[in-house]
């Protein structure tokens, strides 16, 4: 798995690129969170375009960083997240709390 | 389909032991999705097999072995002529004691877990066996037919 955080003003991208899951997330948990912890933020958003496989784990930690934006009063979103790996967020339930957005484009109309 | 005793025979088997490490997990994806793909599943299916087989020794690690590295996590794979995969997940770890607990979508005895480790397996497979002695350790037995059964990859 590869990991970018990037700022835009007040949000912070989170490109992640290969799989999700056990191993992965805890790498994810330690990246992210120290970046919260140290910038904070209002709006974090996981671009999952280039993400081919995530499993329960992985889903687990993307919820848990969810909380911790909630937490500190921000907002998170997901972008890009392939049918596949769409399939399971969806079975997981995630999109009742965190919205799905097909691609940056829509996630920037319908957040406007 | 007809039904005769060739659809029972193996087509192939391999058997894999790894250390119970998170990062073992990734491996044991790939050798079992390059493994199913001797059989005529769509890249789908191999998807969720992939998943399935995830979760199962993703459990093993976290639950089974408390995330103690230096135990081990075995798995028999088999591809049935008639078309179909069996997966078995076997550790050796602390057990489950209460079967049907565990099995509930979003029950975690681990804080910060999903739980649906469980209920991905049951979604995505067609039939997941669990048998498990307090002390003794799991097994998880996941199977999945090919949809529509044609002749078999040489």
């Amino acid at each position: 798995m590869q990991l970018e955080v990037k700022p835009k003003g007040h949000t912070v991208f989170v490109y992640i690129k290969g799989e999700i899951d056990l191993q992965e997330t805890e790498r994810l948990r330690q990246e992210v969170d120290r970046y919260i912890d140290h910038h904070g933020m209002d709006h974090l958003v996981f671009d999952l375009t280039q993400v081919n496989f995530i499993d329960s784990s992985g889903v687990g930690g993307i919820i848990g960083r969810y909380r911790k934006m909630k937490d500190i009063g921000g907002k998170m979103s997901i972008v890009g997240a392939k049918p596949t790996v769409e399939k399971v967020l969806i079975f997981s339930g995630i999109q009742k709390i965190i919205p799905l957005y097909q691609t940056e484009k829509d996630r920037i109309k319908a957040e406007k | 389909m007809n039904v005769n005793e060739k659809d029972f025979r193996v087509k192939n088997q391999i058997r894999l032991t790894i250390q119970s490490r998170a990062e073992n997990v990734a491996f044991v994806r790939a050798c079992t999705a390059a493994f199913a793909s001797q059989m005529d599943y769509t890249l789908e299916e191999i998807d969720e097999i992939r998943l399935a087989v995830s979760e199962a020794v993703s459990n093993s690690i976290i639950h089974g072995y408390k995330n103690d590295p230096y135990s081990q996590v075995e798995l028999y794979i088999t591809l049935w002529e008639n078309g179909g995969i069996e997966i078995v997940v076997e550790d050796h770890g602390c057990g489950i004691a209460d079967l049907k607990q565990a099995m509930e979508p979003t029950f975690s005895t681990e804080p910060g877990r999903m739980g649906l480790g469980f209920a991905f397996m049951q979604s995505f497979m067609d039939q997941v066996e669990v048998k498990s002695r307090v002390g003794q350790g799991t097994t998880v037995i996941l199977k999945r037919k090919v949809r529509q059964p044609v002749e078999s990859k040489n």
